[in-house]
């Protein structure tokens, strides 16, 4: 049944501060007690990918570099924040999972399973759905 | 006069920073507890009364000391 209260956002772009903006909000949301579902497919998957010479070569703009020398939580620290806080799960798409042959053990550990495009939909059917 | 206020130095530190270890430590005291945010960013400052009035909790006060910003707020749940 749809959840007019909660928040699923769909990370895409090849975009660092994209990527940060979306854990950002997630971290926040969670203490909310919003549930919120996270599909991570195309060029933002790889920025979760364990090994750094993959994750690094995600586009960072101006913005990505300065958050990064501020020494404060990078995305990855703040979904498992917002994992600890609240109702968060993340899914990485299946379909770039499969065209790189990789598995959740390639990825950081803060995805919960992996998806289909169609398998999202159902879920988050009549629910706001954002993307980034 | 609130006689125990738990301080959370989180000076230095940018959005959301200091309102994730507000967070943190309103996760870890008991209801009644006050605590008091110290921030350096200014960004942080208006942030984080818009997320204790959505979150039900009370701001007490927030001020402005030179360059750091203290935000108190009391867990009442």
């Amino acid at each position: 049944m749809a959840n007019p209260e909660a928040l699923n956002i769909m990370v895409l772009a090849n975009d660092y501060s994209k990527v940060h903006a979306a854990a950002m909000l997630t971290a926040v949301a969670a203490t909310y007690g919003t549930p919120i579902r996270i599909f991570v497919s195309m060029e933002a998957l790889a920025a979760f990918h364990k090994d750094p010479a993959i994750a690094s070569a995600i586009s960072q703009g101006p913005v990505a570099h300065k958050i990064m020398e501020s020494g404060g939580h990078n995305f990855i620290e703040l979904f498992r924040q917002a994992k600890e806080l609240g109702d968060v799960t993340l899914y990485a798409c299946s379909m770039v999972m499969d065209l790189y042959h990789w598995t959740l053990d390639d990825l950081v550990d803060v995805f919960d399973h992996t998806l289909g495009v169609a398998g999202f939909l159902s879920m988050v059917e009549g629910e706001p759905t954002f993307t980034m | 006069m609130v006689d125990n206020v738990k301080i959370v130095d989180a000076r230095g530190s940018f959005c959301p920073g200091p309102l994730m270890e507000l967070i943190k430590g309103i996760r870890q005291e008991p209801v009644g507890t006050v605590l008091e945010v110290w921030s350096s960013d200014a960004g942080s400052a208006k942030d984080i009364p818009e997320w204790v009035k959505r979150a039900g909790q009370e701001l007490v006060s927030s001020e402005q000391e030179v360059d750091v910003f203290k935000i108190r707020v009391k867990k009442i749940k």
